[in-house]
């Protein structure tokens, strides 16, 4: 069991460019209408740099940035990035060069193939020397990324910022995924006293917690970034006591409220 | 203490509580399990060959390559993961009585209680670059089963499954050090009690994507590779399969030889460039000196360092640097690049069982291949195998995204 408390939020998804409008939806003001994602990196890197990056990589930036905004640079803030697919489009790019007789493999591309690309660029946007991690765990993904930053949290005492994002991708790998969608999401978490916050545990036996409108859950099911929307859900002033996350083996990440 | 004291240096926090690498085990172009290891180091022999991997003759480079993958079968019920990735992995765990460990291990604590954190960097990738080349353009993938083999998750997914565990688990991959962060991960999980032991490894597999992609940033050496070496040139990729169990209860007193611990670890970012080190090795020096503090040990304790050393102009110097800032010109250091290649995501684990064995051993061994040391680094890398008394020993591993981590082994 680890205390958190949740200071800040960031999202990128169809029809929900940010916070704002997410919140909107997650408590029924508005209702979800699909509209295609706008991914723009951040200009928290050079332009030069920012010509090089995949749409992976700027979606995973564009959340992460949103939560952070123009807050004062933290250099004892860790960082988790969390994804399953990693970056495909790029996986798809490098596949196609080694088919040709010289595999003309991209520098550029091949560097930018790493999972914990997204980490690297933010730590240099940030310039940022804190630790950071990036982690898959296929569809529970999020959920192993909450539990990740519980433990870091609890280790370490200092803030974490959880960022989780999945990109299909248009090639003819995108026949082995199940989404359909991209979705991003940044969590800005830091350490609480048990009187305030949340705390985050791991327990078997629990029932999954969905999304209240039933085009959201469709998305949740979606894209394995997406199953934060419950957690996104209660943060957006849900009156619920807590959510239970699907993580591996019928275990679930409880996140529930303190006091 | 007055408001208007001047700031003083944070207080020192207590050591972290030791973990027990109560098993370890290695696969890698060196052999199957960790005397194979031993041996090989104790007699010279590196791993290394002309690149000989299908799909790759003619590249002018030497690979660390595992026989006997091309044949090995995978478990009847986990036939879906079939990928050269999950066959090293089974080959690997099944080395050493590590399953049978890993078994008795879910006895004792519950199958849900024990971790499973493992690092690679392509996972299963072998089979997209498989799929798309009999695809030939034309779009469709056949008999290719991504999540199975590519995701990866998928790794990790088969680990869980060959061993029989349910408890908490993640693949980690931040390029080459994903292997060495995966020890930071268990001792953070099991001491925030998510679980109370982990099965930690890597498992990284030669593929195109890593052989030409290397090739096309000019970081891949036509000769073995070299490190520390004036005439160094690039890198040998290999591929390896190593894990560990950890553990924190205290072993029995007996007679039993005394067991390694996992005394300390540090993890940094560069945050300088995504492919290429900082100049000075800033990273490098915070990782070492964070594993220093969690250990509560002085960088004068340390006996032996492992570098990560891979043979490339910049990380060598930049690593020599960091060294010298951090422990000065004498300690005993070498690189274990020039005998298994490079394994990337399996780096860390590789580094982290050689260590074992020095310490287990008492001896350091050499950084192959090393002629004539570059007269710019100031380390004291050995050309040969020394027998030396050893407690505390750091292994380094760093990797593309300017992703660092030290860890600190040694004899609580």
């Amino acid at each position: 069991m680890t205390a958190i408390q949740i200071k800040s939020i960031g999202i990128c998804a169809p029809g929900i460019p940010d916070w704002a409008s997410a919140r909107a939806l997650l408590n029924g003001q508005a209702d979800w209408r699909h509209a295609a994602m706008k991914i723009t990196a951040p200009d928290i890197l050079p332009a030069n740099e920012r010509r090089r990056l995949s749409p992976v990589i700027k979606l995973a930036l564009q959340a992460a940035h949103q939560a952070i905004g123009s807050q004062r640079d933290d250099p004892a803030m860790l960082s988790v990035f969390a994804s399953s697919y990693g970056d495909l489009d790029i996986t798809h790019s490098i596949c196609c060069a080694l088919v040709r007789p010289e595999r003309p493999v991209s520098p550029t591309q091949f560097h930018n193939s790493v999972h914990n690309a997204p980490a690297g660029y933010w730590s240099i946007a940030k310039r940022s020397p804190a630790a950071s991690i990036s982690i898959a765990a296929a569809d529970f993904s999020f959920a192993a990324g909450l539990l990740e930053s519980a433990s870091l949290i609890q280790a370490e005492g200092h803030p974490v910022l959880l960022v989780a994002y999945d990109l299909p991708t248009e090639s003819p790998l995108s026949a082995q995924l199940q989404a359909t969608h991209g979705f991003a999401c940044a969590l800005l978490l830091t350490p609480s006293s048990s009187t305030d916050g949340f705390t985050i545990s791991l327990r078997t036996g629990a029932e999954e917690t969905a999304c209240n409108d039933v085009e959201l859950e469709q998305l949740r099911r979606d894209n394995p970034a997406a199953r934060s929307l419950p957690l996104l859900q209660l943060l957006a002033g849900g009156t619920e006591a807590g959510v239970a996350l699907s993580y591996l083996h019928q275990q679930y990440v409880h996140v529930e409220r303190n006091g | 203490m007055s408001d208007s004291s001047p700031p003083t240096s944070a207080p020192l926090e207590p050591p972290i509580t030791p973990l027990r690498l109560s098993a370890y085990t290695l696969t890698s172009a060196l052999g199957r399990g960790w005397p194979a290891h031993l041996d090989a180091l104790q007699q010279g022999n590196s791993g290394l060959r002309q690149c000989d991997f299908p799909g790759a003759i003619g590249l002018p480079a030497w690979i660390g390559r595992v026989d006997g993958l091309e044949q090995y079968q995978l478990r009847q019920d986990l036939l879906r993961y079939d990928c050269r990735n999950n066959r090293l992995a089974a080959m690997g765990l099944t080395q050493d009585g590590f399953e049978q460990i890993i078994s008795a291990a879910a006895q004792r604590y519950g199958a849900d209680r024990i971790g499973v954190f493992i690092g690679t960097s392509t996972s299963g990738i072998e089979e997209a670059e498989q799929a798309y080349l009999e695809a030939d353009g034309k779009g469709e993938l056949k008999d290719f089963r991504y999540a199975y083999t590519h995701n990866n998750f998928s790794l990790v997914d088969y680990v869980q499954r060959h061993c029989g565990l349910r408890g908490p688990a993640c693949s980690i991959a931040t390029a080459c050090s994903s292997s060495a962060k995966v020890f930071a991960q268990a001792q953070r999980y099991i001491q925030a009690g998510y679980c109370d032991a982990a099965l930690v490894g890597g498992v990284d597999s030669l593929c195109l994507t890593t052989l030409y992609g290397f090739n096309s940033l000019q970081l891949v050496a036509p000769q073995p590779c070299r490190p520390f070496d004036a005439r160094r040139n690039g890198i040998s990729i290999g591929e390896a399969a190593g894990f560990a169990l950890l553990e924190k209860q205290p072993l029995q007193q007996s007679k039993a030889e005394p067991v390694p611990c996992l005394l300390g670890f540090g993890e940094s970012s560069d945050a300088y460039h995504i492919s290429r080190p900082h100049p000075e090795g800033l990273g490098a020096q915070l990782a070492m000196r964070q594993a220093l503090h969690k250990a509560g040990l002085d960088a004068q304790q340390i006996d032996y360092l492992h570098l990560h050393g891979t043979g490339t102009v910049a990380n060598d110097l930049t690593e020599d640097l960091a060294i010298c800032q951090v422990f000065g010109e004498h300690t005993l250091c070498s690189s274990s690049k020039g005998w298994t290649g490079h394994t990337l995501g399996a780096a860390g684990i590789v580094g982290a069982v050689i260590t074992a064995l020095a310490l287990q051993h008492q001896f350091a061994p050499a950084s192959l291949n090393l002629a004539q040391q570059d007269p710019q680094i100031h380390s004291r890398v050995l050309a040969e195998n020394t027998p030396h008394p050893m407690r505390y020993a750091i292994s380094n591993s760093f990797g593309f995204g300017g992703t660092n981590c030290s860890l600190l082994l040694g004899y609580v």
